[in-house]
């Protein structure tokens, strides 16, 4: 009788990992589509055969130059970045045992965004290697900001994220002051305010990639430590784990992921808020979130920015207003889910 | 010497002082619940005990050595600890939540192994889980949820084993569950187990050495029937009793009267 | 002594206000010396232009929407028992903003009244969201709707930002709607919404009774004979009419009516009757302060009130946020 149920028990653990095999696949074939779909749209369309064709052999063609000098960057930067959000937003919700925490709503690309406009406007000749560092700065800054405003208060969830949301506000109103007060680098602006891919090239791939893709693998590492840590600080130290060290290192991973994400795209809103809060649904175990976070999330951005081309080719949508039109809803159902927990 | 002892511990919190010079020590093998009233830092001591609070001079000895010299994890496998309410993530499984028991048996290069799996196994079936592992915690009923959260203390494989309050927000069949479950624990499985009670006729009945706590101070620590008595009981909660034997468990317990201060 | 200790706040806020009145008419490219200020007959062809065509009608329409802000946030504060609340917090500004945008995108020619109307009408529209999704069991907490009013707000935000980039308009006029901003206020602007404020904001001064009761708790306001259904529905009304006409003046202006009704309470103590022009008062003179310090920071350059008001509000915010959760 009791080999019985342990048997039923691995089948049914077996059922989630195929739960994750199957969502893996279909994410990444969707990934695949969308990021064909990304470098075949633009100005001048390219047909997706052609593209298909054109990233297995190279030929001559106008086309191809567009792709591989243009659309090829900017499509592996929005996947990049992508990721880089979902993950980082997943780790922050797992530290912080809050649906809500997300590097968006807790003033986190703000406060890169702004640490970058500082850089763009009183330090132009700065070079480029530094850009990531500051955004980072930046984005510590904020999470100081928002770590002093709980510690003094013991926030509620509802409570961190609306603080986050202040937080988030302010940087912004400062960031859209002195790009009005400097207004020589308007080209800064739509990227730097609203977040937006256009005129992405291989110098910013080269810039983020190594940061992010250290960010994405060191946080595939760490899923026993914030499976443990969704239990509770006290919980944690229970098992073994000292909480506050651990929440110290994931926080700054989690940091550092977003700020390189916000130095090549600006603050792209809510994709580390729905990605993971999606995912965990299904999958609440780390182990499987963080990679599916980095999958969904790159499909998502992938997916709007590829969307914007399609709406206006020419004239282009920040991608950064699409997120905040998907996310919105979102986030205003997650805030609604949060009363059943008695949190006000 | 194979025991909890605390020499000398003085805990504050937030510079108040909570617990001052506290000499305790707790026998291996048995049931030990701390008990008395609110603010008297029973929950304090246990959390000093278990590491999670940093006692602000003295020090805490487990089986001789100093508990806030262990590297974390090997503190984890001897001293499994629960604190009070306990919230576990939304959608978790029950399975899942015993399965991080195991985190201080596993490390970066070793993963699952056969004896993870054993120890998982066993504990849901010492809590009487096994059915209930696929459910949701958020499904179950208070009384199953605290079920699984001893579990995930069993599946850590320690002899020690520490609750903080684990019998509030239950109704009483469910309280007496899991105080069964815990004295089978110590007959069966041999662990040695510390509790924080709000109850002390609950205590009482299922412990084999009573703690009574008052202002971090030792009121008093023996077998229940040796330690209860009505004059220690109304100088800790200012209340007037009676003391009877229950028969049927021969165990102490008591009748609350009235209020001390209500008396002219 | 109450009564005179009132009348001395009253007349300082009086005063302040000219003075800074005074101030925002005299700083700018031209500048106009206070002297002149008082013997406007005397000025030259530039000023009295300056003056008479741009700031005066800037003045007046920082004034009214700062007091219209500031009246929506009283009533809002009190009948939602929530420190919180305010036009721009519960979701208010951002449905009058969105819907102001797309007035102007789809009918351009519309007059100023009917945008005014129109914004009123998403005003009541995004705070109706705000409060449908925040309820939940019957029961409003304070920050679900701060946080609702917030998420809807960015989505809406999002929309016409949205509306804006990919609808060919005349951005100009449109652009101070998102921006929080007076620049460009004409006498048109200011002679559309100065009737219906001045009217709005009269309503409102005789309804400081009422706010008192409702501040009661429920059963206590009932036991006196007061209905106090129909009464909050009706203040909810205004208080989203005020915020739809502020909207159209200016744009959204952040916090100013989070803060002014507190700076009021703050300063001229509980009563409502005191309280409501208290707040008003301090709801101009942050704007029009606001406005005066964008224009002087780094002079070609302008900065827009809305950007000013946040700056000073948001930490404010979060000071009342931490406060309130103690």
């Amino acid at each position: 009788m009791i080999e019985n149920t342990i048997d039923m028990g691995s089948a049914v653990s077996n059922k989630r990992f195929l739960l994750f095999v199957v969502l893996m696949a279909s994410g990444l074939v969707l990934l695949g589509i969308c990021m064909t779909a990304s470098m075949a749209s633009g100005p001048i369309m390219i047909p997706l055969k052609h593209a298909f064709a054109l990233l297995l052999h190279h030929d001559q063609s106008v086309d191809n130059t567009i792709l591989y000098s243009s659309r090829l960057p900017r499509t592996l930067i929005g996947a990049l970045a992508g990721a880089a959000f979902a993950v980082s937003g997943a780790i922050m919700q797992g530290i912080s045992r809050n649906p809500l925490a997300c590097p968006s709503l807790l003033g986190i690309n703000q406060g890169a965004a702004l640490c970058i406009i500082v850089m763009l406007l009183f330090f132009p000749t700065i070079s480029t290697a530094l850009f990531i560092p500051f955004a980072f700065m930046g984005g510590i800054l904020a999470a100081l900001l928002i770590y002093s405003i709980t510690a003094t208060a013991g926030l509620s969830p509802l409570r961190l994220a609306l603080a986050g949301i202040i937080v988030n506000a302010l940087f912004h109103a400062v960031s859209r002051g002195l790009l009005l007060l400097f207004p020589d680098e308007a080209q800064a602006t739509v990227f730097s305010i609203m977040g937006s891919l256009a005129g992405r090239s291989w110098m910013h791939f080269n810039m983020v990639l190594p940061w992010i893709l250290i960010g994405l693998i060191l946080s595939c590492f760490c899923y026993r430590q914030l499976n443990v840590l969704c239990l509770g600080d006290d919980e944690a130290q229970g098992l073994g784990l000292s909480a506050q060290t651990t929440q110290f290192i994931l926080m700054g991973i989690a940091v550092m992921l977003a700020a390189a994400a916000v130095s090549v795209v600006g603050p792209v809103p809510f994709i580390g808020l729905i990605i993971p809060s999606a995912i965990r649904y299904f999958m609440p175990d780390y182990k499987y979130l963080i990679p599916l976070s980095m999958v969904f999330g790159a499909l998502l951005l992938v997916f709007a920015d590829t969307l914007i081309r399609l709406i206006n080719p020419v004239v282009e949508i920040p991608v950064g207003i699409i997120a905040a039109l998907l996310g919105g809803p979102f986030f205003v159902i997650i805030a609604r889910s949060q009363a059943k927990g008695g949190a006000t | 010497m194979s025991e909890i002892t605390l020499r000398q511990v003085s805990v504050d919190f937030d510079k108040v002082n909570i617990i001052n010079q506290l000499d305790l020590d707790l026998q291996q093998g048995k049931v030990t619940t701390i008990v008395g009233p609110n603010g008297s830092g029973k929950s304090t001591v246990l959390k000093t005990m278990s590491r999670i609070l940093k006692p602000t001079s003295g020090t805490v000895l487990l089986d001789g050595e100093a508990i806030h010299r262990m590297k974390s994890k090997y503190l984890a496998k001897q001293l499994a600890v629960l604190p009070q309410h306990s919230h576990a993530p939304e959608h978790m499984t029950v399975l899942e939540l015993v399965w991080l028991g195991r985190y201080p048996h596993q490390s970066l290069f070793r993963g699952r192994c056969e004896k993870d799996e054993a120890a998982v196994k066993r504990a849901l079936k010492q809590t009487d889980m096994l059915d209930l592992s696929h459910a949701r915690l958020d499904d179950l009923s208070g009384g199953q949820q605290q079920r699984a959260w001893i579990a995930m203390a069993l599946a850590q494989d320690t002899p020690y084993l520490l609750l903080d309050e684990p019998t509030t927000f239950l109704d009483m069949a469910h309280q007496l569950e899991t105080l069964e479950l815990i004295r089978r624990l110590n007959r069966q499985c041999n662990k040695t187990i510390v509790m924080v009670l709000h109850d002390v006729n609950l205590a009482a009945r299922y412990s084999d050495e009573l703690i009574l706590l008052n202002q971090g101070a030792v009121m008093a620590q023996g077998k229940p029937a040796d330690v209860l008595t009505e004059s220690l009981l109304q100088d800790l909660f200012n209340i007037k009793v009676r003391i009877l034997m229950d028969s049927h468990t021969g165990t102490p317990y008591f009748i609350p009267y009235c209020c001390c201060s209500e008396e002219v | 002594m109450l009564l005179q200790k009132q009348s001395k706040v009253f007349a300082a806020l009086l005063l302040s206000l000219i003075v800074f009145s005074m101030w925002d008419l005299m700083v700018g490219q031209v500048h106009v010396s206070w002297l002149q200020l008082l013997h406007w007959k005397t000025l030259n062809h530039s000023q009295s232009l300056a003056l008479f065509e741009l700031r005066l009608p800037r003045l007046l329409v920082a004034g009214f929407s700062g007091a219209l802000f500031a009246a929506s946030g009283t009533i809002l504060q009190t009948v939602m028992r929530n420190p919180l609340a305010a036009p721009d917090i519960v979701g208010v500004t951002a449905g009058a903003s969105i819907i102001a945008v797309a007035a102007l995108l789809f009918f351009p020619n519309l007059s100023n009244m009917g945008i005014a109307w129109l914004a009123c009408f998403g005003a009541l529209a995004g705070f109706s969201l705000t409060f449908l999704f925040a309820r939940v069991n019957g029961d409003v907490a304070p920050t679900r709707l701060a946080l609702t009013g917030v998420a809807i707000g960015t989505t809406l935000l999002a929309g016409e930002h949205f509306l804006l980039l990919i609808l060919p308009v005349d951005i100009g006029s449109s652009l101070n709607f998102i921006a929080g901003s007076v620049y460009g206020a004409n006498w048109q602007r200011a002679l559309a919404i100065t009737p219906w404020a001045l009217i709005f904001l009269g309503v409102t001064l005789f309804l400081g009774r009422a706010l008192d009761l409702l501040a009661l708790q429920d059963d206590t306001s009932i036991g006196i004979g007061f209905n106090v259904k129909h009464m909050r529905m009706l203040l909810l009304l205004l208080a989203v009419i005020l915020a739809g006409l502020g909207v159209t003046g200016a744009g959204i202006l952040g916090f100013v009516g989070l803060i002014a009704p507190q700076i009021a309470r703050l300063i001229v103590g509980a009563k409502h009757q005191v309280i409501l022009p208290a707040a008003m008062v301090v709801g101009a003179l942050l704007v029009i302060l606001a406005d005066t310090l964008g224009r002087v920071i780094v002079p070609p350059a302008e900065l827009p009130a809305g950007i000013i008001t946040t700056i000073i509000g948001a930490p404010y915010f979060i000071y009342l946020l931490i406060r309130f959760s103690k």
